[in-house]
């Protein structure tokens, strides 16, 4: 697989200023422990009489997709590759509570049409008339690393020159009222929306390369550790949340380590969801592009590594204690 | 039937998320589709469930919908012969 594979460009919608990078320098800090994304000014970027009948999700993620598109040196993307949790969950929602109050003989078409995981992938695709590989993998806290995995492998084998890749969860009242239920010691729950362009061609443009992506079932801590190495793995982004069912296989991993990594956070800033992983990626593609770290991001330190160029920044992401992720992104 | 074309008129912005408009805004003469409000074949979809849901009425003719859907003065015409409830 000689073919490199760069991220060209990327944008975000979270609990931070959307579409913006102005998180990095002046951070919004929140004290309620569910806080829903800040939405996105559409003029521009959807078509007003197309935006009526979109959700949340479907206007946040066509915001990013285009901003994404358009910092980008790509137009038509040959691949549209979509990670998403738990799909049109507001459009969902209001569906099932129409289903239980009329029955199925009287549903709102638009609700039933724009409900299901590959609403978003699709609505995409019809936007930007791309008749390419699409395709939507909904894989709990790991959706967006399935759908980078799919894009990096097919970028660096030749399949495809470029992809448009993104992940996108909203958080639902109700949602976090279930959560509020079952996983009380969570920091931040927010939503995600981030959508990114990576190729194979070489640009200044270009934020960071991927050198690799990694999926792993239930790996043992060790062979996880045996993965690392200090010379390109010296810093690590996890994704701690505060909740110890969640960081306790991140510290464990750590305590295994044979060297001490810096450690980054993100999910203080951004919340936590099912697409947060997606977040990590673009906090850590904007930090390589930056050369600089937001002190918000350190974990058990106050002051930012004593590093004269950020060679490399690792992801690494679990979802439910069993399956990891390994991101490496590399200084190009 | 002026209160019925009120009526009908906030319940098309809000089923049909004309976030930017008022009932002022809409000419209950003007035609929904096409010119006028511009509504399309999902719309529609969704009008008939409106009046199925607020109304108790059913379409059974589809060749109906045509006159119905003309516009919102030749809705409430129809609904207040037909309405069930």
């Amino acid at each position: 697989m000689a073919n490199h594979c760069y991220v060209n460009s990327i944008a975000q919608v979270s609990c931070q200023k959307p579409l913006s990078d102005e998180w990095f320098d002046s951070p919004c800090i929140y004290e309620d422990k569910y806080v829903r994304a800040q939405e996105p000014d559409t003029k521009g970027l959807i078509v007003p009489s197309e935006a009526r009948r979109m959700s949340k999700i479907l206007k946040r993620t066509v915001c990013t997709a285009i901003t994404a598109l358009n910092e980008s040196d790509i137009k038509q993307p040959d691949a549209i590759i979509t990670g998403t949790g738990m799909g049109c969950m507001e459009n969902s929602e209001k569906f099932l509570i129409d289903l239980s109050r009329f029955g199925e003989q009287c549903l709102k078409p638009t609700l039933f049409m724009q409900s299901t995981h590959n609403t978003i992938s699709s609505l995409i695709a019809i936007i930007l008339k791309c008749h390419g590989y699409n395709n939507t993998y909904s894989h709990k806290g790991i959706s967006f690393e399935s759908s980078l995995f799919d894009a990096w492998i097919q970028i660096k084998s030749g399949m495809i020159r470029n992809a448009l890749v993104g992940a996108h969860d909203e958080v639902t009242p109700f949602m976090d009222l279930v959560m509020e239920r079952t996983h009380p010691e969570y920091s931040l729950v927010s939503e995600a929306s981030v959508s990114t362009i990576v190729t194979n061609t070489r640009s200044d443009r270009n934020l960071c390369e991927i050198s690799d992506v990694r999926l792993l079932h239930r790996p043992e801590y060790s062979d996880l550790a045996a993965l690392l190495n200090p010379e390109e793995d010296g810093i690590i982004l996890l994704g701690l949340n505060g909740n110890s069912l969640n960081d306790e296989p991140y510290e464990k991993l750590v305590r295994t380590l044979s060297y001490n990594p810096h450690i980054l956070q993100y999910k203080n800033i951004f919340g936590d969801n099912f697409s947060a992983s997606a977040l990590a990626f673009y906090a850590a593609s904007k930090i390589m592009q930056r050369q600089e770290i937001p002190s918000l991001m350190l974990w058990n330190a106050e002051v930012a590594p004593d590093i004269d160029e950020i060679k490399s920044i690792t992801i690494l992401n679990q979802s439910d204690g069993t399956t990891w992720s390994l991101i490496r992104l590399k200084k190009v | 039937m002026d209160n019925l074309i009120l009526q009908l008129k906030n319940q098309i912005i809000e089923v049909l998320n004309l976030e930017d408009m008022t009932p002022e805004d809409i000419d209950a003469e003007a035609p929904l589709f096409g010119d006028g409000l511009g509504l399309d074949s999902i719309d529609a979809l969704e009008l008939i469930v409106l009046l199925e849901r607020e109304y108790g009425i059913k379409l059974s003719n589809p060749a109906e919908g045509k006159q119905i859907f003309k516009s919102i003065a030749s809705i409430a015409d129809y609904v207040s012969k037909n309405r069930k409830k």
